[in-house]
């Protein structure tokens, strides 16, 4: 089998990663704060929270909590600011777990929702989002990365309209966390949501939130932290005050060994490897006059290869590919369907490929044949 | 050729009517040609494993890879369900 659906979960995960997720289960699991100071060098839940701060240049690792993925993450967020009477601003570029949220809260009447178009390349102009802005706008919530285009937004720029009307900014970082340098601080986002299954080489399960300090934000649950037992209200301060519950140390794990495998290759050379086989597939493919690319712009990060053949649903491509070639891609609306119309898709979506730093050269080359194949069979029929 | 199994697929952007189906045996030529009598068949044989369609127009569309042993479905929105056991019970004559 050939996997090109990255950009949903990372497959195969690094071998330390299956390793580090082994020895976790097979022995007994050190949380230092329950244990003490003793134990600190063996705290992996303090390890991951420092890989992460350094990987999105946070300067508290404790301001990272962990959640089950980036969808409890963003309710964490959405659901956890006071938001009512308020105004929020988002973008067609989203995933259905920023939108539903959403569309949730302003069904409820508690907020008015804007939601800014793209243009046919995914981008948002901070500009359109300027002039979105209300009097009474509390909260922009923008991807960073589109998980069907691989479009990369300017979350500095966005981050500075937010706080030039006075708003938080909350970024989805499910596709550019571990992809894409984020400079967590230096750009002062409030809220970042992320993922550990895609490409921080993580479990499925696994996620967090990064919360800048002052934020005032709701507990999403509340409940038995280990510490301070004897307080009958949930106890402040960071991380407990979010992190009710035992925690997934396994799927934590996956992330420390995911992003220590980042840092040991670079991210840059796994950015450059990955964006290489997407410049190739866009080069040989281009040009067949029934192939219609929707990422070769200058904002893609070219991780993703989003796609159509002229004359055939994309649920038909995906299935030949699967059946016929062994190669698993997505299509469809990638849970992003408001970004339907922008790049002119209705009703059918796309077809992404989405490789990883372990698709080879020759795997990649056998995918692009095969769409070769498939578009000149679809011309033929 | 029997069906072994038959699934209905969730979330299936091609419709909500559409069923995957188990074969005793891998699909052959001869068999995709027997299939032509339930409707027009489009037989690829230019990609690596061979690709059909067989389309009874408003009625339902069969499709699958020679040398496999799954076939899929799809029925329009309002069909009855127990025409996948009417087309399993033609198959079994092909």
């Amino acid at each position: 089998m050939i996997y090109l659906n990255n950009a949903a979960t990372s497959f195969p995960k690094p071998a330390q990663v299956i390793k580090s997720v082994n020895n976790c289960l097979k022995n007994p699991i050190i949380h230092a704060a329950r244990t003490g100071l003793e134990r600190e060098k063996e705290d992996v839940i303090y390890l991951c929270r420092e890989n992460l701060a350094k990987l999105f240049n946070i300067a508290d690792p404790l301001h990272i909590i962990f959640t089950s993925g980036s969808t409890e993450a963003l309710n964490l967020a959405i659901f956890g600011l006071e938001l009512r009477k308020t105004h929020v601003i988002t973008t067609a570029t989203e995933h259905n777990s920023v939108l539903r949220p959403l569309v949730l809260l302003k069904k409820q009447g508690h907020i008015e929702l804007t939601i800014v178009e793209c243009d046919a390349a995914a981008f948002v102009s901070p500009d359109k989002v300027t002039e979105a802005v209300r009097t009474n706008t509390g909260l922009i919530v923008v991807n960073h990365t589109s998980n069907v285009t691989g479009t990369v937004q300017d979350i500095q720029r966005l981050a500075e309209i937010a706080h030039g009307c006075g708003a938080l900014i909350l970024v989805d970082a499910s596709q550019s966390a571990g992809s894409i340098p984020i400079d967590f601080d230096g750009w002062e986002i409030d809220l970042m949501a992320f993922t550990g299954h895609k490409s921080l080489y993580g479990i499925q399960g696994v996620g967090g939130l990064c919360i800048r300090e002052g934020v005032d934000l709701k507990p999403l649950k509340v409940g038995g932290t280990g510490i301070y037992s004897e307080l009958l209200e949930q106890p402040k301060g960071f991380p407990i005050h979010y992190e009710s519950g035992t925690q997934n140390t396994p799927g934590i794990v996956s992330i420390l060994s995911g992003t220590d495998f980042i840092f040991r290759k670079g991210m840059k050379k796994i950015h450059s490897y990955k964006s290489g086989l997407v410049r190739k597939m866009i080069s040989e493919l281009k040009d067949i006059t029934n192939i219609k690319i929707y990422n070769n712009y200058e904002n893609s990060s070219y991780t993703n290869f989003c796609f159509n053949i002229e004359g055939m649903v994309p649920e038909e491509v995906g299935y030949i590919l699967d059946e016929s070639f062994d190669i698993v891609v997505r299509t469809g609306l990638h849970c992003a369907p408001l970004l339907l119309r922008p790049l002119g898709v209705a009703p059918w979506g796309t077809v992404r490929a989405s490789p990883s730093f372990f698709t080879t050269e020759k795997e990649n080359d056998i995918f692009i044949n095969a769409v070769k194949e498939i578009a000149a069979m679809v011309r033929k029929a | 050729m029997k069906v072994i199994k038959s699934k209905k697929l969730e979330g299936c952007i091609e419709g909500s009517n559409v069923y995957d189906l188990l074969l005793s045996e891998q699909i052959t030529k001869e068999f995709i040609i027997n299939l032509s009598k339930l409707g027009k068949l489009s037989y690829h044989a230019s990609i690596m494993k061979p690709y059909f369609t067989i389309i009874s127009k408003g009625k339902f569309t069969i499709k699958g890879v020679q040398g496999n042993s799954t076939i899929r479905i799809l029925l329009p929105e309002d069909a009855d369900e127990q025409l996948i056991n009417v087309i399993s019970e033609e198959l079994r004559s092909c």
